[in-house]
């Protein structure tokens, strides 16, 4: 049967679906560091079974779902993303509490609907997938850990991501009822022959972008957020920033182009428009914080706002840029955090005053927060400048020369509210008594790894480029 | 060629390698410091070296050097330097070593502060060698971290409002420049960074004035201007010696270099437009200094706004874009870099002796520190422009060229140079004659580094007034390269 074709190209998601499954068999009977070690070897697998893949375009149960340049190169992104998700969680234990051995089954059912996702490329597929990613989110964010506000937390996100997908629903629903295709590009060709002046076009892509942006981490609407202080733990808040919205961004990306790019729609102007909302309002919002954490989320939202502006050109360089963003994003967030549990483990503290004289009682923890932060803001060399350089002359391309302006004064917003957390962390003198130490090993890996990725950006760029423009040949084809 | 690479590189390098060296004992700071005197001391040979080298008198780029670096998104590791930058350069070169000679009285946290320092040397280099704006922004951004972190440290009383405010306007700054290099890039066909090429750009007239705008701020903000330069006053009340003499002779001259480059050179058509308004910036920048200095009481911040006036000039040079302006804008550059030098020098000395700042508080000091009085005088003159010494030919050239375009501005501009050059002398007056100040301890002379460091840098004043020419005619090709060249 020709449907049944290519299913081995699932092998990735079947690895972690397999490691999933021994992860929580296991965390009943050993609930020690074991799962952990399970989980991360499982992404180690299942990245092998996508190389064996690679550069080859596969279509799979009637191109439901399409393994290609682009899903390759998101996916690669992800799985190194969970990877060092998996070593934060590992080194964010407190001696006395349960290990959560749970979290890291959970990580690899997400990171399985992420896959899915980035692969989808037809309607039905791309829910199943994008749900699969949101319900195990959900369940990350409630699984109780530290107090009991995280039940609140992960039911505020839940609340929040049904509507967000009801949305979504409506917004493909239109789809459906005005092409009567289900798979994506047919949609668009469909589309096409309809006429450019067609108003409920126009509204999918409201409805669609609206339902994307809490997955996107776009919407400022994260009132969870209030609670998560004590509820959700930083690695689980690092993941759901991280591998939740580059899955995301990957389908998004894919709809964008299959249908929306096809017709005569000026859908650029209203990415252009969301994007400022985002970035600007993310980086106002982020400047206002006074936790460390909160600040990270924020100027997530202001950095989501950034990766959309390199989707108002599809037609040259976007997608090219989105690529080389989200890879650079991921290093940069994923160090931040990391430093920022590694410090919290011995202040327990978020607020950013705490950080005071980091740099003189943990210097390493104190560098790598420094560099990540630094590429976030975009400061030449560090992976964030190519990202942030690639979506401005996306931008630029698609003649959207004012959006570039507004990108270039949110970096000056970014840079503002950067500096304020580098100032106190390496100048101010130390409020408490901090003991001098070293992180445990998993972080030290994980902050080591995500530093060096950020730093050498530079001198992978010629390969990452590469890679990006395969991604961007794919989607044209 | 690696000459130039090494010439900006080579701090970096010591700073990295001094990260691994000990720094607990008074001995290891003594070996810290001098791996950083070795280094600074390397780099002014090399600097003298290229300055030996250089024969090539048609105005264009030497020792240039291009690799291959970035090519996914048009930027090349690109240096070469004509007569202008090797010129500050040399000033670079010279004014870090004697930063490093003095600043034995660094005491705190040694190791972080000749990192820092020698970090800011690699900074300062680097934007003088670039070649591509790419490298250029880094480099330019390569200062502010280091200088913020050497403010804010090593300031005098922990206040370090300078630094902050040298963080606030650099970053508007450095957004400005990004975005008017970006208009750049994008305009240009091939999607270049490259400096040469972009040189030959034909800016459209609508984007022209924004341009020009984009890059006037940042450079200006630097030199800097009034009404924004209580920043540097600040910092030069705040700071430590050294890091005060590199801030005023060489860190803000990268202004008036972008400005000399890119104003100037590059966008002449919309210069011209704008002259009128430029030269007004400079007279204000010039009075404005020399009101403030006759009102200033501390001597630190006196020297700043001596620095501060003659940015006003170097500013009038731009306004007229005259060749002659140009050549004596660059040598009143390197004269007024060598003579705020040994004036902080001088006043940093004098400060610590008397123990107070307040010229109100000083007095009679000339009977205690003979050595010290002369020097103060023979470089306040040096600043002012007495003939034999480096600044009167630079100002000289600078009045004759802006005279012709503009008249009034230039004589404005010569009262206001007449003013601060009353303020120096009167304050002169103040520190070392009248009636002597009542104290305990018993005032000594400036010692011997510091008077080492003087004689030094004034020994070089002197041969810059007597042979201006050892830098003028290299100068003088690039300027006229630099302006016949021009694209918008």
């Amino acid at each position: 049967m020709k449907t049944l074709d290519n299913l081995l190209a699932f092998a990735p998601e079947l690895w972690l679906l397999l490691g999933a499954v021994a992860v929580f068999l296991l965390a009943r009977s050993r609930p020690g560091r074991w799962p952990q070690v399970v989980a991360f070897g499982t992404l180690a697998l299942s990245f092998l079974a996508l190389m064996t893949q690679f550069q080859s375009k596969i279509t799979i149960l009637d191109g439901a779902f399409l393994l290609d340049s682009f899903t390759m190169v998101v996916d690669v992104i992800v799985l190194a993303t969970a990877s060092i998700c998996v070593l934060l969680a590992m080194g964010d234990y407190i001696p006395g509490e349960s290990r959560g051995a749970e979290l890291a089954g959970f990580m690899l059912l997400a990171t399985l609907g992420a896959l899915l996702a980035a692969s989808a490329a037809e309607m039905a597929a791309l829910l199943v997938g994008l749900e699969l990613l949101a319900i195990n989110l959900y369940i990350l964010a409630a699984l109780a850990r530290r107090g009991g506000e995280s039940a609140q937390a992960g039911l505020g996100y839940l609340v929040l991501g049904v509507a967000g997908t009801a949305l979504m629903l409506y917004g493909l629903a239109l789809l459906y009822g005005l092409s009567g295709e289900t798979r994506l590009s047919a949609v668009g060709h469909a589309l096409r022959a309809i006429g450019p002046r067609q108003p409920a076009v126009l509204l999918a892509l409201c409805l669609l972008l609206a339902g994307f942006a809490g997955k996107l981490g776009l919407t400022p609407v994260r009132w969870w957020t209030r609670r998560f202080d004590l509820g959700v733990p930083v690695p689980v808040l690092a993941f759901i920033a991280s591998v939740g919205s580059l899955a995301a961004f990957g389908a998004f990306t894919r709809l964008l182009f299959s249908v929306f790019s096809q017709t005569a729609l000026p859908y650029g102007v209203v990415i252009a428009v969301v994007a400022t909302a985002a970035m600007t309002g993310g980086n106002l919002l982020a400047l206002a914080q006074t936790s460390i954490r909160r600040l990270l989320v924020y100027s997530s939202i202001a950095q989501g706002g950034y990766a959309l502006v390199a989707l108002t050109d599809l037609q040259h360089g976007g997608v090219t840029a989105l690529l080389v963003m989200l890879a650079a994003l991921a290093p940069s967030y994923l160090c931040a955090f990391a430093a920022v549990i590694a410090y919290g483990r011995t202040v327990h503290s978020d607020a950013i005053k705490d950080l005071a004289g980091m740099s003189r009682t943990t210097p390493g923890v104190a560098i790598a927060l420094g560099i990540g932060l630094a590429s976030l803001v975009g400061f030449p060399l560090l992976a964030g400048s190519f990202g942030k350089f690639l979506a401005l002359q996306a931008a630029v391309e698609g003649g959207f020369a004012w959006l570039a302006m507004v990108g270039v004064i949110n970096i000056l917003l970014a840079a503002l509210c950067y500096l304020r957390v580098i100032r106190v962390a390496f100048l101010d003198d130390p409020v408490y008594d901090v003991p001098r130490g070293r992180p445990d090993r998993p972080l030290q890996l994980a902050m080591g790894v995500s530093a060096a990725a950020v730093v050498a950006f530079g001198l992978l760029l010629g390969p990452v480029l590469t890679a990006a423009g395969f991604g961007q040949q794919a989607l044209s084809h | 060629m690696f000459l130039l690479s090494a010439i900006v590189l080579v701090p970096a390098i010591a700073a990295l390698a001094l990260l691994f060296f000990p720094s607990r004992t008074p001995a290891e700071k003594e070996r810290i410091r001098t791996v950083t005197l070795a280094a600074a001391a390397l780099v002014t040979a090399l600097d003298v070296v290229m300055w030996y080298g250089f024969r090539d008198q048609s105005g264009s780029f030497a020792y240039e050097e291009t690799r291959s670096w970035l090519p996914g998104i048009g930027s090349s590791y690109h240096l070469g330097v004509d007569g202008v930058s090797m010129s500050l350069l040399l000033l670079s070169g010279v004014l870090f070593l004697a930063a490093a000679f003095v600043s034995n009285r660094v005491r705190e946290d040694v190791k972080g502060f000749f990192v820092l320092l020698l970090l800011l040397e690699t900074g300062v280099n680097g934007s003088l060698a670039a070649l591509d704006f790419f490298l250029f922004f880094l480099f330019w951004e390569l200062q502010v971290l280091p200088l913020g972190f050497l403010l804010w440290r090593w300031s005098a009383n922990r206040r370090a409002g300078g630094a902050w405010k040298l963080m606030a306007v650099e970053l508007v700054g450095s957004a400005f420049l990004l975005l008017a290099i970006l208009i750049l890039y994008f305009k240009s066909p091939t999607r270049t960074f490259d400096v040469a090429t972009l040189h030959n750009l034909q800016v459209p007239g609508s984007i022209a004035g924004l341009v020009f705008a984009l890059f006037f701020i940042p450079f200006a903000l630097r030199l800097p201007v009034v009404p924004f330069h209580s920043w540097f006053s600040d910092a030069q009340g705040e700071a430590a010696a050294p890091v005060a003499i590199v801030l005023a002779g060489i860190v803000t001259r990268l202004g008036a270099y972008g400005l000399y480059r890119v104003n100037a050179g590059q966008l002449q058509a919309t210069l011209h437009r704008a002259s009128g308004a430029v030269a007004a910036l400079a007279v204000i920048t010039v009075f404005w200094g020399a009101v403030a200095a006759f009102r200033e009481d501390d001597i630190r911040r006196l020297v700043s706004y001596l620095v501060v006036s003659h940015g006003g000039l170097l500013l009038l040079a731009v306004a007229s874009a005259a060749p002659t302006a140009l050549n004596g804008g660059v040598l009143l550059m390197v004269a007024d870099g060598l003579a705020a030098g040994m004036l902080i020098v001088l006043a940093a000395a004098i400060a610590e002796r008397a123990n107070t700042r307040s010229i109100a508080a000083m007095g009679g000091l000339a009977r205690r520190m003979p050595k010290g009085a002369v020097l103060w005088l023979l470089a306040a003159l040096a600043g002012l422009g007495l003939p034999g010494l480096a600044g009167f030919v630079g100002e000289l050239l600078i009045f004759l060229g802006s005279y012709p375009s503009h008249r009034l501005a230039t004589s404005l501009a010569i009262l206001g140079t007449l003013f601060i050059a009353v303020a120096t002398l009167w304050a002169f007056q103040r520190i070392f004659f009248g009636p002597p100040i009542e104290t305990d301890r018993r005032l000594r002379d400036i010692g011997s580094l510091e008077l080492g460091t003087s004689v030094g840098l004034l020994c070089l004043i002197v041969l810059m007034g007597i042979l201006p020419a050892i830098l003028m005619d290299s100068i003088n090709f690039s300027v006229l390269t630099l302006l016949s060249g021009s694209g918008g």
